[in-house]
């Protein structure tokens, strides 16, 4: 069964971006008329972010990829790429 | 660019960027993961196996912990069965849970392989190199009875007796007994080689139990009555080994990072009395094995100890076999971070493509994409081949610019490389970053508070909140600790209230008492709602719980309920509806939802769908005709989709409604004290903060 467990990827990620959503729904609904949700902008620092997330892990990972720093930068990068699908539209 | 173009640049940066996250990844488990061909194993073992005498019985007891046992109140046989043999403390693999023990132990080797969690996903169970491939390549063989631990060896084990019968089922016990009755009767029909049996209840007695209880004293024991029973059963020229995976904390806990010694024991005509090794590691056994079926150890990447002392007619001396040093990385060329680092620059090209100088050329986007598949090929081929490649891509982008569009392209690929060896800095530095108190780290925060407080002003306060960030989102630690990005955040909030705040008071808008009322209602507020977001505590990268800064009355963790009832009427409620429908539909929703989240009542999947399709259905119909109500039902929505279909720990949802009534609170600020050419940037700011990943995945 472990063989078709990249079909639940899409499942994987919409829940993940469930609390994204809710947040953004919260703030938009305050900031209508005010403010536009600055979409490209975060979609631009959460690309930065993992960029420069992966740049300081393979520096961290020099020293040792047997850390939990190591793997909670992975885990956190992960979790970032899937929230970035978040701010898609 | 129309909207065509827009999906074009938004996929293709998306695809950009997973692809060379898995790049990095792969080059980084190309430098730390010892890859040797099957190949190379099976001719080496071919060609310098020795003949050798004897069996091996190994009776792996789960989570037996190094103090158990040595405990001749606990373990009496196996305590004085350390007089006939050569014992050690163990200390197991850095992911102290059985299947990474297991694979450690008989590879010799501690690895992370973070695309092996990747291929898994694809591929399912995929077979590794080992002690067992070895073995099996000169044609002896191995069984094994277990639940299923052993399958990551491959076809190499045979048979394997695998179980579906869950550790916690009733009966497991008496299972395991009969399975241990059953590989040794194995063991003397002599066609294996190796018969290795899992015993697993007392890995269940561990984490049910503690140590120290009555149960966990009972189960031991029953554990410790199947010693006896091997030690009586394999004589002669065989050798008994009595091994643990991993050992448990004293709550019966092991996971990542957790070095909690186990056990280790070798009985034998070829093994000394009464030896006491110290302490070894676990990868090890691999060294034992191979010395007791006369087999060399791979050529590279063991990193286990030597122990040649443990051995019958060899010096008593023990100390200089000794070696827990473990070698994680492989030299690397330096040209692999240039290339690396250029891979970056080129993302960020994607990112910005209208302001960096290396994306104006009409093909850029095939250039960037050209530079990637390099990635692929293994150290120090990567390197060698990337680094060049990329310069000569920059080389043809940049051709004919000038020599600004020159320096800012050079100077963005030392800015990336230097983001690389900064990332090797926090490593050394690390350590020192672990003593930072909960104290000193709240001095910081008020130090800086006050320093945004005396400058902050309309004109530069999304300034000084940018450089802020910079500092906090990236270059901090990419921890969940209260020191690394994602612990920052709520802090980095404040400071943006902060200087929001001094703003104002610079303005003088904060003078009259509705004004100052207000401010500091909604700011003692958004202090309660996120002040425990600042200790994010993990329990080595397992997200664990929050801790409050402070534990005074409201603002403490025991009131979350509290808390998240409030925050959910702050939400649902931004403004008192006139009504009474829409009174009742929102505290109807937060009354629901309320037990949903709580777990006080878990709708079945029918039930679940019913109410989503209901939600659903209400605010499609009304979304036109009535705002308010759809709203409240599309909010409504999305809160049971997150308590539906997110299933962490139930007080995370509460912690997600406290985060989101103080965002919520803090997006009014803008609306109560509007800076129109600040709103942009702070809307970003409020935007960037669910980012923080662990907030929502307790």
């Amino acid at each position: 069964m472990e063989a078709f467990a990249i079909v639940l990827v899409p499942w994987i990620v919409a829940k993940t971006i469930i609390p994204l959503c809710l947040a953004r729904t919260i703030m938009t609904r305050e900031l209508r008329g005010i403010v536009a949700w600055p979409g490209e902008t975060l979609r631009r620092l959460a690309g930065l972010k993992v960029l420069a997330l992966l740049l300081v892990l393979t520096g961290l990972g020099v020293s040792g990829t047997v850390s939990n720093v190591y793997l909670e930068g992975a885990q956190q990068l992960a979790v970032l790429l899937i929230l970035r699908v978040g701010l898609a539209s | 660019m129309n909207g065509k173009d827009l999906l074009k640049h938004r996929i293709n940066l998306y695809a950009y960027l997973g692809l060379v996250v898995l790049a990095g990844f792969w080059m980084m488990d190309g430098i730390t993961v010892y890859r040797q061909p099957a190949s190379a194993i099976s001719s080496t073992a071919v060609t310098e196996a020795k003949p050798a005498t004897g069996r091996v019985f190994i009776l792996l007891l789960d989570s037996l912990r190094y103090e158990t046992a040595i405990s001749a109140e606990l373990m009496p046989h196996l305590s004085a069965l350390r007089s006939r043999a050569v014992w050690a403390e163990v200390k197991p693999s850095y992911n102290a849970i059985t299947v990474p023990c297991l694979r450690a132990a008989f590879t010799g080797r501690d690895e992370v392989s973070v695309l092996s969690f990747v291929q898994n996903f694809l591929h399912g169970d995929a077979a590794i190199e080992s002690f067992f491939s070895q073995f099996a390549a000169t044609g002896r063989h191995t069984s094994a009875f277990s639940d299923g631990s052993f399958l990551q060896f491959g076809p190499v084990i045979t048979p394997s007796f695998t179980t579906n019968l869950a550790i916690h089922s009733a009966g497991v016990e008496d299972y395991d007994d009969q399975a241990v009755a059953r590989a040794l009767a194995l063991f003397h029909e002599k066609q294996q080689e190796i018969v290795i049996v899992h015993v697993r209840y007392t890995d269940y007695a561990a984490h049910q139990y503690g140590v120290g209880g009555p149960n966990y004293a009972r189960d031991f024991r029953r554990a410790d009555r199947l010693v006896a029973m091997a030690d009586a059963s394999v004589q002669g020229g065989d050798t008994l080994i009595v091994m643990g995976d991993h050992g448990h904390a004293i709550d019966g806990s092991h996971s990542l990072g957790q070095d909690i010694p186990t056990f280790a024991l070798y009985r034998g005509p070829r093994f000394k009395l009464g030896l006491d090794l110290g302490t070894i590691n676990i990868m090890s056994h691999r060294w034992f094995l191979s010395e007791l079926f006369a087999l060399p150890l791979p050529h590279a990447g063991y990193m286990g100890g030597k122990y040649p002392a443990a051995f019958a007619n060899t010096p008593v001396d023990i100390g200089s076999g000794i070696d827990l040093s473990v070698p994680t990385a492989q030299p690397t060329p330096f040209g692999l971070w240039l290339y690396f680092g250029a891979l970056m620059v080129l993302g960020v090209g994607l990112l910005w493509p209208d302001h960096a100088p290396w994306m104006r050329a009409r093909s850029a986007y095939a250039w960037a994409w050209l530079a990637l598949p390099v990635a692929a090929a293994p150290t120090p081929w990567n390197a060698w081949l990337g680094a060049p490649l990329t310069l000569f891509i920059f080389g043809g982008l940049l051709r004919s610019k000038n020599l600004k569009a020159w320096l800012i392209t050079g100077g963005a690929v030392v800015i990336a490389m230097g983001w690389h060896y900064w990332g090797q800095v926090l490593a050394s530095v690390r350590p020192r970053l672990e003593l930072i108190t909960d104290g000193q780290l709240a001095f910081g925060w008020l130090a800086t508070g006050v320093v945004v407080a005396l400058f902050a002003t309309r004109g530069n306060r999304r300034w000084l909140i940018a450089g802020l960030a910079i500092g906090a989102g990236f270059l901090t630690l990419p921890t969940n600790y209260r020191y690394g990005f994602t612990g920052l955040m709520v802090p980095l909030l404040w400071i943006w209230l902060v200087a929001y705040t001094a703003s104002l008071v610079r303005e003088k808008r904060l003078q009259t008492w509705p004004a100052i009322g207000w401010a500091a209602g909604s700011l003692l507020l958004i202090f309660c709602f996120t002040q425990s977001f600042v200790g994010l505590h993990t329990t080595h990268y397992i997200f664990r719980h929050f801790v409050p800064i402070t534990s005074l009355g409201l603002i403490d963790n025991p009131l979350i309920i509290e808390r998240a009832v409030l925050a959910k009427i702050i939400i649902f409620f931004p403004v008192w509806p006139r009504r009474w429908l829409l009174i009742f539909v929102r505290l109807a929703l937060i009354a629901v939802l309320f037990q949903v989240q709580w777990r006080n009542w878990e709708p079945g999947a029918f039930e679940s769908l019913l109410i989503i399709a209901m939600l659903l259905a209400g605010w499609f119909a009304l979304r036109k005709s009535d705002g308010d109500l759809a709203h409240a039902l599309g909010l409504g929505l999305l809160f049971f989709l997150f308590a539906y279909c997110v299933r962490p720990i139930r007080e995370t949802y509460a912690w997600a409604d406290c985060v989101f009534a103080g965002l919520m609170l803090a997006s009014r600020w803008l609306r109560r004290f509007p800076q129109p050419e600040n709103a942009r940037a702070d809307f970003a700011v409020l935007g960037a903060v669910p980012l923080s990943p662990p907030v929502f995945s307790a």
